[in-house]
Parts: structure tokens; C-alpha cells; sequence
């Protein structure tokens, strides 16, 4: 029994000095960061599932841009200035647990705004506003659990106060609804930032297969 | 789900009043059965052409030859006293998985002599049988698009919850016990829900197809047949061999609402579809041994 109890005793003193090191709070802060570049590469749809395609043709009812917004700088002297500002001596970090610092946004996308460089059919003609005509999927871990689509306003909103916990990158998909009845097809995207910065760029323009 | 819960609710009031009324008529000699058998179950239902929409019914589990479910029994009986009986019985299908639970009475109300008597008995029966490949209704129907994104093979599990009461015959001599049962009461599929996911071909186009099934009662009729032979017996104990055998028949289907969203979650369609009753049985033959004491 002396046994035991002196085992039982080892035992509970190894799991008291394991669970020291494992009481650690991490804060809540996080890591501010600004989008201020704009990147769009073509998307695949054809199949079943999404791709990332480098081909600059696609087929008419499956015309579809991958965007990206993000810190054209890169994000790792953002984190190395936020962890610089303990002054004097600082907390000793051998036994502190590895806290993650998500990335937040100083801004978030309040609109997009499409318009397309060549005719798609009779009704929208070159230079038209085909914003209404798109809708998007987000392709970051911010994934509403919906395999559908969402529109463009909900695509905006959540964006607002979002916490990037991979990469400090606003992806998304964005998809034509209707058919392209050209044979080219390219399209300036536009997105309206929260402090009324404006990042556009243009996409390839695009080959219309079965044309 | 409140009309399981009511049929629930009527049934134990049914066996309650029974058990107060008839178990204390008789002096008590509390008796201890157990059964395990090995059984077949084949489920028949008419196929209905594919319409507009799918009829679940039409793609529940069918073996290609023999009992389309092979399964294990395992039966306890407790006899308070020589009128009345509870019945729980357990049965696993291939899986071995305890996942159906039958629950029974049976009050004896008379004896026409002393080898046969007569009374009444209730029973909850929930048991399973398998949903499979329901998608190829829309694999057929929905060209130009990929059916199913889903490239797993779809298959489920749904129970059928019964409720019934009827009248038996019992028969008993020195060797033989068998019993006659003829039920009529209320069969349902416990509802579930499913989903599928399309997407035109060389398209952006996806449509969301969500079918959230709902309880559909249907009124059914059943009757049992039991042979006991016993092979052994002692002061304390019996033993012997038995032989069941039931068949179930129903008019039945399974009402669901069809959500179908296309491009987004905003842009959904909702309806409430009624397929047509089908006729749909269900027969058991099991067999195995059994011991009272």
C-alpha cells in the first residue's frame, strides 16, 4: 500500500509541475495592418470544384477571378514592431506559451464595383457596371459553411472587424452569373476600403472558348 | 415529432392500466425468459416512376437475392405472473451494433381451456434499415450538371418507429408453446434530412437541394407467429428451440420540404411535397434457443 500511495504522490507532483507551464494566458490583442494592393488571377471553373488557372480562356458561363487584398509590404515588421514595445525589462519567455497574434485590418471593404471592358450581351454593353451580375465565395478560412455563393454586400460585411488568423489576406472568388456572348471578356475590379481608398486593378483579358 | 411523442405517451397509459388492472389477479410466480436468435428480414415496397421528385421509399436497401437484412436477436421476457408479460428484445443487423429495441406486453385476459388462452399485447418497435443512393434520381434527372458533388456513397440509416396493439392466442402443452398475434397500429419514419449539391457543367451555376423529411404515420397490420419446443427441462429451468415469423404491411410514404437554393442562400424555393402512398411489407423469420427459469 506504501507503494502505492508513493507512487500515486510522484505521480501528482509530476502532473502539479506539468500544469504550471500550461497556466499561461495569452492576450487579445492583435496585429493591425492595412490592405492597400489589390491581385487577381484567373479561376478554373469548369470543372466540379474551383482551380487557380494560369490560361487566360474560359468558357462562357464560367468566367470567375480570384481577388486578393492584402499588405503589399509583407506583415512580418508589423509583428516585429508590436512584440518591441516592452520597454525595460521584459517578461521572461521560457516558460510563456506560444501565443498567436491574429492580424486585424485598420479597414474593411465597404463595396466592389465591376465593370466590364467589353460588351458580355445585347443588355450590358462595353465600360457597363456589371457589379450586380457577380457573386463571390470566400476562399480564405473565414468560410461561411454554405457551398453557395453570397452576394457582394455580404461578401463587404464580413469583412468589418475580422481577425485574419493565417495570413493578414482578404480572398475571394467572384463569379459571373450569366453568360459572356463575346469572344473577349475582361473586367476592372474595384474595391472601396472603409477610409474611402479606392484599389482597382484589371484582369487578363479573356479568351471565350466555344465562340 | 409531438405525434411520436403522443402515440408514446397512449401506449405506456395502455400498458399501465393493463398491468394494474390484470397483475394482481393471480398469485405471482415470477418467471425469467431469454432468447437468441439468428433471423432474416426482407423489406418489399412498390417503385414508383421518378417524377418531379424524389420518393425516398424508392431507394430503401434491397438485397439482390436472399433476406435483404441478416440480423441477431437477443430477447429477454420477465413474467410477473402467468397473465402478464414484458417482452425487450435487442437486435443487431451486420454491423452488430444493438441499434433496434422492441419493446412488448402481453396480458393474458381468459383461458378457453388449459392449453389455450387468449388476451391482449402492445409493442413499440424501433428498428433500422438502410437509405442509399437516393442521388441517383437526380444523377438521372439532372443533366448538364453534376448531380452530386458529394463523391461518397451515399447511404443512411433511418428508423421506423411502430407502434401497435392487437390480440393473441396462446396454445401450451407439455412440449409445445406457440402464440398467434395479430396487430394493427402506427409506423413512421423518424424524420432526417439530406442534401445535394449541383453544379452546372462548364458553369458557375450551383443550386443547394436540402430535403428535411417529416414524420408521415401510416396505419399498418402485423401479425406473429412463435413456436417454442421445449428440449429440456429441470424444476428450476427449461430449455428449448425457437421458431418466429411476422409480416408487417402498410400503406405508407415520406412526406418532405424541398429547399432549393440557387447561386445563394437567398435565392430559395420551398415545397412541401406529398409522394403517393405505397404499399410497403415487412417479414421476419428468425429462429434460435431459448431458456426460462
Amino acid at each position: 500500500m506504501k507503494t502505492l500511495s508513493k507512487t500515486l504522490l510522484i505521480l501528482f507532483v509530476a502532473n502539479i509541475l506539468r500544469l504550471i507551464p500550461g497556466c499561461c494566458e495569452c492576450d487579445e490583442s492583435s496585429i493591425p495592418f492595412s490592405f492597400n494592393k489589390i491581385d487577381i488571377t484567373n479561376i478554373d471553373n469548369s470543372g466540379d470544384w474551383a482551380v487557380i488557372t494560369q490560361s487566360d480562356s474560359m468558357k462562357p458561363e464560367a468566367v470567375a477571378f480570384e481577388v486578393a487584398l492584402f499588405d503589399s509590404a509583407g506583415y512580418y515588421h508589423l509583428a516585429q514592431s508590436f512584440f518591441s514595445t516592452n520597454t525595460g525589462y521584459s517578461n521572461a519567455t521560457a516558460m510563456s506559451c506560444d501565443c498567436s497574434y491574429p492580424l486585424r485590418a485598420i479597414q474593411h471593404l465597404s463595396s466592389l464595383k465591376i465593370t466590364s471592358l467589353y460588351a458580355l450581351n445585347a443588355q450590358y454593353s462595353a465600360q457597363s457596371d456589371v457589379t450586380e451580375l457577380f457573386v463571390a465565395k470566400l476562399t480564405n478560412n473565414s468560410s461561411t459553411g454554405s457551398n453557395l455563393y453570397i452576394p457582394l454586400p455580404a461578401l463587404c460585411n464580413q469583412t468589418q472587424g475580422k481577425n485574419y488568423y493565417d495570413s493578414g489576406v482578404e480572398s475571394f472568388g467572384l463569379y459571373l452569373t450569366v453568360p459572356v456572348e463575346n469572344s473577349r471578356a475582361a473586367f476592372i475590379i474595384s474595391a472601396k476600403l472603409s477610409d474611402n481608398r479606392i484599389l482597382s486593378d484589371t484582369t487578363k483579358v479573356i479568351t471565350i472558348l466555344n465562340r | 415529432m409531438s405525434g411520436i411523442y403522443r402515440q408514446l405517451t397512449t401506449l405506456l397509459l395502455i400498458i399501465w392500466t393493463n398491468s394494474v388492472i390484470f397483475a394482481g389477479t393471480v398469485v405471482p410466480v415470477e418467471k425469467f425468459w431469454f432468447g437468441l436468435q439468428f433471423g432474416g428480414r426482407i423489406i418489399q415496397r412498390d417503385s414508383m416512376h421518378n417524377t418531379a421528385h424524389p420518393d425516398f421509399l424508392n431507394y430503401l436497401y434491397q438485397a439482390e437475392k436472399g433476406p435483404d437484412y441478416g440480423f441477431i436477436s437477443l430477447q429477454f421476457r420477465l413474467a410477473p405472473n402467468p397473465r402478464l408479460e414484458f417482452d425487450v428484445t435487442a437486435v443487431m443487423l451486420s454491423n452488430l451494433a444493438p441499434n433496434q429495441l422492441d419493446f412488448g406486453t402481453r396480458i393474458q385476459l381468459d383461458s378457453i381451456n388449459s392449453f389455450i388462452s387468449w388476451g391482449i399485447n402492445n409493442s413499440l418497435s424501433v428498428y433500422p434499415q438502410y437509405l442509399e443512393e437516393f442521388n441517383r434520381f437526380h444523377q438521372i434527372r439532372d443533366t448538364g450538371y453534376t448531380a452530386d458533388l458529394n463523391s461518397n456513397f451515399r447511404q443512411r440509416t433511418i428508423f421506423d418507429i411502430c407502434l401497435a396493439t392487437g390480440p393473441y392466442i396462446s396454445f401450451r402443452n407439455k412440449n409445445l408453446h406457440s402464440a398467434l398475434k395479430l396487430n394493427a397500429g402506427i409506423c413512421g419514419f423518424i424524420p432526417f434530412n439530406e442534401l445535394i449539391l449541383q453544379k452546372k457543367t462548364d458553369g458557375n451555376l450551383m443550386r443547394e437541394i436540402n430535403y428535411t423529411t417529416k414524420y408521415s404515420p401510416a396505419l399498418f397490420f402485423n401479425t406473429e407467429a412463435e413456436i417454442c419446443f421445449k428440449i429440456f427441462s429441470s424444476d428450476r429451468m427449461e430449455a428449448g428451440m425457437v421458431i418466429k415469423a411476422s409480416h408487417l404491411i402498410a400503406k405508407r410514404s415520406v412526406n418532405f420540404t424541398q429547399t432549393t437554393a440557387t447561386w445563394t442562400a437567398e435565392n430559395t424555393i420551398i415545397e412541401n411535397i406529398k409522394p403517393p402512398k405505397q404499399s410497403y411489407s415487412k417479414t421476419e423469420f428468425q429462429g434460435g434457443i431459448y431458456i426460462t427459469f
